[in-house]
């Protein structure tokens, strides 16, 4: 596309035909059309923007809902939801962040939904046949399955802040932002979900 | 267990970013499928009792002024009577069929 088409005027145009790309909104050198201009098309009717949309931060979303989906099934379910909730909400994205940012957020509220929905279930995981010794000698699966089973029996704000700042290794800052807690309850938060975790490791490692 | 085993469990976990390439296949299809039957549902009735919630409160805040302009009912009100402090005599009338 030539940078004289981009000098045209700016108009909502079919993602799905050649003429996405007449419009300054552009997403660095690529012929792809910035996330601000698929939002565009896909409030003005336009599935497929929308779908293009999805297909560039499904990765991200599905990362995120991953650690705490247990299954293929949950983990579709959530991102499902996520995904029809920014949907609906599309026209309230006002573009002081990026859009992943802010689909970030629609996800960590809707898996922190899920963990709040499906607690009870939760603390019946069992952990067959698996000890909880040093952790030098566990495979990255025995570990999951241990943290896994562990982080099942904490509450679901104690099990999210230990997702976002361990197993994500998000800063303070990015998972108060993510959270809508302030840094310093972040902060108490990990503080008080590790010691949980350690309770549990502990009494199970007693028995 | 201390905090270094704790970290280095965690640190073994992130080790492996969870697979998810398999959900992820056909996930645009399936989302749209989705958003379009919902489209194409009609909305539920409590969609729509939530969208009347407004005109209900209106309805609520204009009985109450209403009630609080209207002037009490009469002295000789069975009802008012028994709430006030003539009960005993106007049950009494009222059963004996006694006038007043």
């Amino acid at each position: 596309m030539s940078t004289r088409a981009s000098t045209v005027s700016c108009t909502v145009l079919p993602i799905g035909s050649q003429k996405t790309n007449t419009c300054g909104a552009m997403s660095g050198l690529t012929d792809e059309p910035a996330d601000e201009r698929l939002i565009q098309s896909t409030l003005a009717g336009d599935d497929e923007a929308f779908a293009e949309l999805v297909r560039r931060h499904k990765r991200k979303v599905f990362g995120i809902a991953a650690r705490f989906a247990r299954n293929a099934a949950e983990l579709d379910d959530i991102c499902q939801e996520i995904f029809v909730k920014a949907y609906r909400n599309l026209s309230g994205f006002r573009g002081e962040a990026p859009f992943e940012h802010w689909v970030s957020r629609i996800a960590v509220r809707a898996c922190y939904d899920f963990l709040r929905a499906t607690r009870r279930d939760r603390e019946t995981v069992p952990l067959d046949g698996i000890e909880i010794g040093a952790p030098d000698n566990l495979n990255a699966a025995h570990a999951n399955e241990i943290l896994h089973w562990a982080m099942a029996r904490l509450s679901a704000d104690e099990r999210l802040v230990i997702t976002l700042l361990e197993l994500e290794e998000r800063s303070v800052r990015e998972t108060a932002a993510l959270t809508g807690w302030s840094e310093p309850n972040v902060k108490v938060r990990a503080f008080r979900a590790r010691q949980a975790l350690k309770k549990i490791m502990e009494a199970h490692h007693e028995r | 267990m201390n905090d270094e085993q704790l970290d280095k469990l965690f640190q073994t976990v992130r080790s492996v970013r969870p697979d998810t390439s398999r959900a992820e296949y056909g996930f645009e299809t399936r989302l749209l499928a989705l958003l379009r039957a919902n489209r194409e549902q009609p909305a539920p009735w409590y969609a729509l009792a939530w969208k009347l919630m407004p005109a209900f409160a209106a309805i609520v805040v204009a009985l109450g002024v209403w009630t609080a302009a209207e002037p009490g009912l009469g002295p000789n009100d069975l009802g008012s009577a028994i709430a006030g402090d003539r009960q005993v005599n106007t049950l009494m009338t009222y059963l004996t069929g006694e006038s007043q």
